[in-house]
């Protein structure tokens, strides 16, 4: 590749690694996505920065983990001290390009690139139905009028399979007749339980009060919903979210046939992957904001559909973690951009880029990695998943709380759970109160406050994320008070 | 029937912000049409089928910023028109002021029935929102199984279907599933064909089947679905006359205000 590459970061919304076909799930047809892994490599331990759109959105945007961007949930506010993604590459020769959904508070897309597509109302949550054509239809134009004169950086934001949380919402209030019964749809056709839907109930606080409790801050309604859903409603739930799929892999599909036929196919990086997964019933549980497998491991595609970029084709990195910080400094590699020169922050304290590019990997060649992926959650979770354990954990809330993300403070730490992958790749049984775990515990937290000791978390100032912090701390407080009194 | 509110559970989305508002607004399209239907169907070539879009939305659709009196997020206007007896052209507009996007499709069908697509066909759309894209455009055709799109010069194959495999435009639906009604509601079957959704993308393995019966104030509704690989269910209910009434898919509820012009 002579010149510098066109890059194109597809992604896609609330997609679990092990939505793909060519990976091996029988439930669902994704020609598309697997045509991108048979022009590149797929990296299967590629985890998120943080389960939940907006915040993951804003470690795309800046390279940077949740706890520092000021989005460590939907109710975020990116610091306004941070550079984009955008506005970095338009300052290093880069024509960037947004279409579809963006959800970075705080940001406004306009300003760092130029859109495409961006919808009437702003792309949020929902419309993946309509917005996802009207996007595909703006790229298609784009790249077949394109005049290539510089190099293009052009990122596409599906919403689906992200209209799945609409499915869960309808299941509020209503209840469907079983289609089994009705003769719609056939039993094999249905895709079987999750081996993990009956789950170890000792989870974190944080876990329990934002998801488990009759009140839980997040989505309490559908989780009452849900309550009574027989093995049926379960399944069916799961039918239904790889349709979505299917209908997102169709729009990517008309992207990459059109890619094909352009000047750019053989010069153009392609970057595949998606915010965050879906639980889809596992430890019976709905969308995402948890750390279970689900919902943080993502699929993550480097490819090429010409022979433009050395990148190795049609392998599996089962290997290197990967994580959602690492999108940045790759395109960075890939643009030519030093990662460790670029301007991300203007502020003289600010935090440094946390990932590493995933070029070289790529290209198959070797490097030092990182031995472990570390991800947060709902502001006060984190997990830390090494090459053969998971430790979730959890930070007791301050109090009063000081706005500045928590950690790295082991005082704080709460409870725990600890998963051995090898044995149990479902993480149906927790290990962190049995005693001969204590040195992988030890392990990795170790791992855990070394990782954060390199972050640079500022005091979120937004009142909006405030006051969710706020709220959420006080619920937390009273279940810690209820633990400690019982 | 959903007692909460009177809807069908696959045409009720009053729930969330959108609670009354889409029963009220559903039970009132529908009910205006059929109280007061404005249909002169003798000696006109041409038929327009119009449909109010509603939206399935937890959040809502007019709430917030976005605050208006009518929850309706677009219409579609589906015209066909037989050809020398023979062939049936249509023209579809579908205007969505959500996505921005004014969806222009064309194209013409045998007189089967599967309003099998023949000949080329035309994709138009126009955005008005602030960005760059504001038009796009792209012609279709069928190459023996190959089903073939173009783009400004840029030639796409989109998927195969085979000759015997019946195969149609999601919007032909509109006249497929009230000619089939009568054989798969009586013999029970399913009935299996590929569809082009929008002329664009291709879903090969469909079926459609009958659902039930269900009365909406003083009209019978039947009812029948579409189940495939690539497309979230969808329900379609007729009404006596043979015109779907209400169709819903998964984001979509379309509900018939007008019909314009001669018969179908």
């Amino acid at each position: 590749m002579n010149r510098r590459p066109n890059i194109l970061f597809i992604n896609t919304d609330q997609q679990s690694w092990n939505a793909v076909s060519t990976y091996g799930n029988p439930y669902l047809h994704t020609p598309n996505i697997d045509r991108l892994h048979r022009n590149g490599t797929s990296f299967m331990r590629s985890y998120c920065s943080d389960p939940v759109c907006a915040a993951t959105r804003s470690s795309w945007a800046t390279g940077l983990y949740t706890s520092e961007t000021g989005v460590p949930f939907n109710g975020g506010y990116l610091h306004e001290e941070i550079q984009d993604i955008g506005q970095i590459l338009n300052a290093n020769g880069y024509k960037t390009f947004h279409c579809g959904k963006w959800h970075v508070p705080g940001r406004n897309v306009r300003e760092s690139f130029h859109t495409l597509y961006y919808g009437k109302r702003d792309i949020g949550a929902g419309g993946g139905e309509y917005y996802d054509s009207a996007s595909t239809h703006a790229v298609v134009d784009f790249l077949t009028t394109y005049d290539g004169s510089a190099p293009f950086y052009l990122q596409i934001g599906y919403v689906n399979p992200h209209d799945v949380c609409e499915y869960l919402h309808n299941h509020e209030e209503k209840r469907i007749p079983n289609p089994l019964q009705q003769g719609i749809i056939a039993e094999d056709e249905l895709p079987p339980l999750p081996e993990n839907f009956h789950y170890d109930e000792n989870e974190t606080v944080l876990q329990q009060v934002c998801r488990r409790t009759d009140d839980a801050l997040i989505h309490s309604a559908i989780l009452r919903g849900v309550r009574d859903w027989d093995e049926f409603h379960w399944r069916y739930l799961i039918w239904n979210y790889y349709r979505f799929i299917e209908k997102v892999d169709a729009e990517i599909g008309i992207v990459l046939n059109v890619l094909q036929q352009t000047p750019f196919c053989d010069d153009t990086v392609i970057i595949f992957s998606a915010d965050h997964g879906e639980a889809c019933g596992s430890h019976q549980m709905f969308q995402k904001f948890t750390l279970y497998e689900e919902s943080i491991r993502v699929p993550f595609i480097v490819a090429c559909l010409g022979d433009g970029a050395p990148v190795q084709k049609n392998r599996f990195d089962r290997e290197h973690f990967i994580s959602g910080v690492d999108l940045v400094p790759t395109v960075y590699d890939y643009a030519g951009i030093d990662a460790a020169e670029a301007v991300q922050i203007n502020r003289s304290d600010g935090p440094r880029l946390g990932g590493m590019s995933v070029r070289r990997l790529a290209e198959g060649a070797e490097i030092p990695w990182r031995e472990y992926a570390y991800v947060e959650s709902n502001y006060w979770g984190r997990a830390v998943v090494t090459d053969r354990y998971k430790y979730v954990t959890e930070y007791k809330p301050a109090d009063p709380e000081d706005f500045r993300p928590p950690g790295p403070d082991a005082s704080r730490l709460g409870c725990a759970q600890l998963f051995d992958l090898q044995e149990d790749p479902w993480e149906t049984r927790n290990l962190a109160s049995q005693p001969r775990y204590e040195d992988v515990i030890d392990s990795c937290r170790a791992d855990l406050l070394a990782q954060e000791a390199r972050l640079n978390r500022w005091q979120i100032e937004h009142p909006t994320p405030r006051n969710v912090i706020s709220n959420w701390g006080d619920s937390l407080r009273v279940y810690w008070e209820g633990l400690s009194a019982s | 029937m959903n007692n909460s509110n009177g809807l069908h559970w696959s045409f009720d989305y009053n729930y969330g912000a959108q609670n009354p508002q889409f029963t009220q607004q559903l039970v009132e399209t529908f009910l205006r049409y059929y109280r007061e239907p404005k249909t002169d169907r003798i000696g006109v070539e041409a038929t327009e089928y119009i449909y109010n879009i509603l939206p399935n939305y937890w959040r809502g659709y007019a709430i917030g910023d976005n605050r208006q009196d009518n929850l309706s997020l677009g219409e579609v206007v589906i015209k066909r028109q037989q050809v020398n007896n023979a062939h049936w052209y249509y023209a579809i507009q579908y205007t969505n002021r959500t996505s921005g996007e004014d969806l222009q499709l064309r194209f013409h069908t045998a007189n089967d029935l599967y309003r099998s697509l023949a000949d080329k066909w035309y994709i138009q759309t126009q955005n008005d929102c602030q960005d760059s894209y504001s038009t796009f455009a792209s012609e279709g055709q069928r190459v023996a199984d190959e089903i073939q799109l173009t783009v400004n010069h840029a030639e796409i194959t989109v998927g195969l279907v085979q000759k015997d495999v019946p195969f149609t435009c999601n919007w032909a639906l509109f006249d497929v599933i009230p000619a089939l009604s009568e054989t798969i509601q009586g013999s029970g079957e399913v009935v299996e064909m590929a569809i082009l959704e929008d002329l664009e993308k291709l879903r090969p393995m469909n079926r459609i089947g009958f659902l039930e019966s269900i009365w909406m104030g003083e009209t019978q509704l039947d009812g029948y679905y579409l189940y495939g690989e690539g497309l979230l269910p969808s329900y379609w209910w007729l009404d006596m006359g043979g015109n779907v009434a209400i169709s819903a898919n998964f984001f979509q509820t379309f509900v018939l205000r007008e019909i314009v012009g001669g018969s179908a």
